[in-house]
């Protein structure tokens, strides 16, 4: 009788255990904030193209003030 | 006679067993590929053509607690207003939503309403967003349930897939705005992390099939238009949209950065409905496409296989309940010698250790990916809902045969909004 019981309190000890683990988060609540989303993120699809096209516009003034046979370069990156 | 049907058994036995492994092998394959292998990035730029008109639809059954709320929010979009188009589609609402609707279009005129109130009508939401597309002037349809609240740069990054020409939807992320109320919405939180931030991300790392989830998402409206718009008959037009697509060949973008918050059901009613009218759609789309996804000639091998694990997904409850009940009779039969050895111990070990904890793995490495932490403490909890989802998805699947068996009309049932503020009181 005393196997019998035993199984079925180690059978149960078993079951809950891992229950136990999330009881605790139920009751203390630390992680039960909604995931965050930034709701203000907003990006510029075209932000790539528009610089691309301001640095050769500024690179284009340059070239077309500049005297007949100087060389005009364009730097790409900001650096 | 009774060995025949043993035999039945016996072989119904193994199929079940292939199943849960395939499936489980399936939830280690996109979990790895998320936490090991190289993602594929969402569109990030155009580089010179302009953003396409968009028509954002918004239907809508009795949503005065709501409606203001997605309305607000997708004014304050930092998408060009002249070309984009706000149509919310009231759809025989009984409450305060006409009202509503129609005070934001005096007040704004992009926000253009289209009432749907004659008795004649077909109800529901693929026929709403039918009639809204025949009115709508954008060529790229962006649709939100109105309980959503979408941040301002939402809209612009759902549009930029569309720069690509092969690409005919796009799904963004969703993430439930009430996950503390009580134990079922911390559940939905669980399973939207893995849902979204594994699953989805995973197969669109994988050239597989991201499945557009009829909100948050968008699609060109020439190209639904042109295969005859929504079926009404079909309750998961969302999952229609991606097989009709996808075996037509387009592609299907995920953009998981697009995250946008619903509103989770709050109680198990409300979920079990919930639940049993995706798994009724779902395998309605089953039914109509199976066919047609095995012998698309556009579409790749693992992209076939994908897409039909998927849409038989929702026909898995089915078969485990039938697997249940098949073990319980070879067991009081006496013929559970389907296969002897002692090699046997290491299969069902190794079931038991690896393909059990699959499903947990792989929404626990969402968790984590997530930044999250304590909330995996939950994950053992996942198993109730194992036995909920079983009842009410097997409903569903009857439900969806005798929907294809006698052609009638499925009935929507919008999800029970909570949402205290009821803001139709204060007009």
């Amino acid at each position: 009788m005393i196997y019998v019981i035993g199984s079925i309190v180690l059978f149960i000890v078993m079951i809950a255990l891992p229950f136990m683990v999330g009881y605790n988060e139920l009751k203390e609540k630390k992680d039960d904030e909604n995931l965050y989303v930034n709701r203000n993120y907003v990006r510029e699809p075209r932000y790539f193209g528009e610089s691309f096209r301001a640095l050769l516009n500024k690179a284009k003034k340059e070239w077309e003030g500049a005297a007949k046979g100087t060389e005009t370069k364009i730097h790409l990156s900001k650096n | 006679m009774v060995d025949y049907l043993v035999d039945i058994l016996h072989i119904f036995f193994i199929f079940v067993v292939l199943v849960m492994l395939t499936y489980a092998i399936r939830h280690f394959i996109f979990t790895f590929n998320r936490l090991y292998c190289r993602q594929k990035f969402y569109y990030q730029d155009i580089i010179d053509s302009d953003l396409p008109k968009v028509t954002v639809l918004i239907p809508m059954h009795n949503e005065e607690q709501v409606a203001t709320g997605v309305l607000d929010a997708l004014l304050a979009c930092d998408y060009p207003a002249d070309r984009l188009e706000i149509k919310p589609v009231n759809d025989h609402s009984e409450d305060k939503t006409k009202e509503i609707l129609e005070a934001y279009h005096i007040k704004h005129p992009n926000v253009v309403p289209l009432h749907r109130e004659k008795d004649d009508q077909t109800r529901g939401k693929p026929a709403a967003l039918n009639d809204a597309m025949a009115e709508a002037t954008g060529d790229i349809i962006i649709v939100f349930d109105a309980d959503y609240l979408p941040g301002k740069g939402l809209i612009k990054v759902l549009a930029t897939a569309f720069a690509d020409p092969e690409v005919g939807a796009v799904m963004g992320r969703v993430t439930p705005v009430n996950t503390k109320v009580n134990l079922m919405t911390r559940l939905l939180d669980l399973e939207r992390s893995g849902g979204y931030q594994v699953d989805q991300q995973a197969r669109y790392n994988l050239d597989l099939l991201p499945q557009y989830g009829g909100t948050v998402g968008g699609y060109r409206k020439a190209l639904l238009l042109s295969t005859g718009g929504f079926n009404t008959k079909i309750l998961a037009e969302d999952t229609e949209l991606t097989y009709r697509f996808m075996t037509n060949g387009w592609k299907i973008a995920y953009a998981n950065g697009a995250e946008c918050y619903e509103e989770a059901p709050e109680d198990w009613g409300v979920r079990a409905r919930q639940v049993n009218r995706w798994a009724r759609g779902h395998n309605e789309v089953m039914f109509h496409y199976m066919f047609k996804l095995l012998r698309s000639r556009k579409i790749t091998f693992s992209q076939k296989l994908d897409g039909f694990m998927l849409l038989t997904i929702y026909m898995m409850p089915v078969i485990l309940i039938l697997g249940i009940v098949d073990s319980l009779l070879l067991f009081f039969l006496g013929r559970m010698d389907i296969m002897t050895g002692w090699w046997i111990i290491l299969f069902v070990g190794a079931y038991n250790t690896f393909g059990n904890f699959a499903p947990f793995f792989q929404i626990g490495t969402a968790v984590v990916l997530d930044g999250s932490k304590d909330r995996a403490k939950l994950l053992p909890y996942l198993s109730l809902n194992f036995y909920f989802y079983m009842w009410y998805i097997s409903k569903g699947f009857v439900e969806a045969i005798v929907d294809i068996i006698t052609r009638r009309n499925a009935e929507w049932k919008k999800t029970e909004r909570y949402r205290k503020e009821n803001v139709g009181e204060k007009l």
